[in-house]
């Protein structure tokens, strides 16, 4: 199996990082970015972008840069996926009726809706998937991502997690492509977890930047779990 | 990619099973009618295609265990890290969301079906807006073809919700009398509920497991437009590349297929976008489009399965059957829409769906001949 990492960012409560050791994942809302791409320029076509969509266009121009890769596919796990957002859409109907609900908002109840803008920011014409598998859902999203680049099914993956409006919220991207810094495999299942450090999408991000190799397994109490590990090391 | 489907269960408006849902396609029937639910008042539609069947608690879980039940309950199933589930859904069990202050609204679905199926492979949620569904039988095709598992068992669900109902009110999607798709008048669609859960196999593990065949997929396609976040590609650009790729992946022409099984929501923009993909991809000679949303209204993630089960009981018939609701042809749209019951003995369909985020995808659906 080959597929690589090329580029990855993070952004935490502790703040923002693009390649190097991702931020401490801490309680909270995400940290404010001052450096952040203003959307109107990476963006323009957004209208009334959601905070966790407008959050994931502006992490992932940074990990893009410049390239546009046609047939770009996307792929996020998520366990709260659009909890935020449903429970603000739901506050509006409280208050203001059932008729009266905004439509702006409402586009943004569907967990793929964040990668749809992110789709259309950066003209990414390849599948668009969403994934949960609980505490498992970013590293399983990884694991497909390597897969569907290793088959040949795409030429590259823009993939990684996202919670929003949980005890402590992150994005965290990662773009996979046929070669990269550092290559990889996965494998995901439920029932019986295998062995391998315990962790999550930001301590792959920080063994990526560790520059070591390194097996991670993320799992869920309900069973879920995914592994990914560094086969060949450094290229 | 070519992959058996060895059981099937069903939960529609039309009732438990597929007899009943066939039944009613080929009669043109609808079951869309007053919500009874939740109250809509002051809605634009006070209308849904409800299931009628009792469920406690959850409604997406009770819908989602119905149609395991009859899919899974008459096989032994043994433990397999080689058996997948993945579960197609727009919103889950939403009231643990809104009214349980939980954040996951998916994790009890797919690990109750895990438990059920004693499934030990890949086990996950798959999100992609209306063609979630679908997505998550292209998830196990893929996992099937690449060796990774022998079997599947792939479900879409979607249960009525006032959350969900209230949304599409407010995106002026809904009509205010039944869906209607293609036609002249249409003014929106018709929300719906359902599950199905399909049981899929490598043709090896069917015929190990003296398992007969009762249809195959042969090709999945996806894509996206990469255009706007509520309005599909006017073209049909996403679509066309996702059906062109179910083809590639099948081995397939547009000539090879005998009918095109639309997404048709009956909303002005989508059945204008499927028209001008339909003639993209068949050219001026055209294909039947047979369309169910009329029947059963729209179920959202669920809806790619509950479509997948509608067009191979429509295969196995050796019949094209009418698309519900149609009564005068939009003349824009330059599609050849089934109207009435006829012979075709066809064997193979090609089933497309399309969402938000400017998601489309397609999927390859032949009978089993023998």
């Amino acid at each position: 199996m080959t597929a690589g990492i090329s580029r990855w960012a993070a952004w935490t409560a502790s703040g923002v990082a693009i390649g190097g050791d991702p931020p401490e994942l801490t309680p909270g809302p995400i940290a404010v970015w001052n450096e952040a791409p203003p959307l109107s320029k990476i963006h323009p076509k957004v209208r009334r972008p959601h905070a966790q969509a407008k959050a994931l266009v502006q992490l992932a121009s940074v990990v893009l840069g410049d390239r546009r890769i046609e047939g770009l596919a996307l792929t996020l796990g998520s366990a709260s996926g659009s909890a935020a957002p449903d429970r603000e859409f739901n506050e509006e109907l409280k208050k203001k009726g059932a008729g009266f609900g905004g439509p702006s908002l409402f586009v943004y109840t569907l967990p793929s809706a964040p990668l749809g803008e992110v789709a259309v920011a950066f003209g990414a014409h390849g599948p668009l998937t969403t994934v949960s598998a609980g505490a498992a859902s970013a590293l399983t999203a990884i694991v497909t991502a390597i897969d569907d680049v290793d088959s040949g099914r795409a030429p590259a993956v823009l993939c990684g997690g996202f919670e929003w409006g949980t005890d402590a919220d992150y994005l965290c991207l990662f773009l996979i492509e046929p070669t990269g810094p550092i290559t990889i495999t996965g494998a995901t299942g439920y029932g019986e977890t295998p062995d391998g450090t315990r962790g999550d999408v930001l301590d792959l991000a920080a063994a990526v930047a560790s520059g070591r190799p390194f097996s991670l397994t993320a799992a869920d109490r309900l069973g879920f779990w995914a592994q990914i590990r560094s086969t060949g090391g450094f290229q | 990619m070519t992959v058996a489907i060895t059981s099937y269960g069903i939960v529609s408006a039309h009732g438990q099973g597929l007899q009943p849902l066939a039944e009613a396609l080929r009669a043109g029937k609808t079951a869309v009618g007053p919500l009874t639910a939740f109250v809509a008042e002051g809605l634009c539609s006070n209308l849904a295609a409800q299931a009628p069947v009792e469920t406690t608690g959850d409604r997406a879980f009770g819908l989602l265990k119905l149609a395991a039940e009859e899919a899974l309950g008459w096989r032994d199933w043994a433990p397999s890290k080689r058996r997948a589930v993945l579960i197609g859904s727009t919103k889950g069990s939403l009231p643990r969301v809104l009214e349980q202050g939980q954040s996951d609204p998916f994790a009890q679905l797919t690990a109750w079906l895990a438990e059920r199926s004693r499934a030990r492979g890949p086990v996950r949620m798959i999100g992609a807006a209306c063609a979630s569904s679908s997505a998550a039988v292209g998830a196990a095709l893929q996992l099937i073809d690449s060796g990774q598992c022998d079997e599947a068992v792939v479900a879409g669900v979607e249960a009525l919700h006032p959350f969900v109902y209230s949304g599409f009110h407010a995106l002026k999607a809904m009509s205010p009398r039944p869906a209607a798709p293609f036609d002249l008048n249409r003014q929106g669609l018709s929300m719906g509920e359902g599950a199905a859960v399909l049981v899929l196999e490598s043709a090896a593990s069917a015929v190990a497991g003296r398992r007969k065949p009762l249809g195959w997929i042969e090709g999945f396609g996806a894509a996206s437009d990469a255009n706007d976040q509520t309005a599909p590609h006017p073209e049909g650009d996403g679509l066309l590349r996702a059906c062109e790729a179910a083809l590639r992946s099948a081995q397939l022409k547009a000539a090879d297929l005998g009918r095109y099984h639309a997404h048709g929501t009956a909303t002005v923009q989508n059945d204008a976008m499927e028209a001008a993909m339909c003639a993209r991809l068949f050219g001026p000679k055209g294909i039947p489009l047979c369309a169910t949303k009329g029947a059963i209204g729209h179920t959202l993630g669920a809806a790619g399965v509950l479509d997948l089960l509608s067009c191979l009981a429509s295969l196995n018939a050796r019949e094209l059957w009418p698309v519900t609701g149609l009564q005068e042809l939009d003349p824009k749209l330059a599609v050849d829409p089934v109207t009435a019951i006829r012979a075709h003995s066809h064997p193979r369909a090609l089933i497309a769906t399309a969402g938000f985020g400017g998601i489309n995808a397609a999927l390859v659906l032949r009978r089993n001949e023998s």
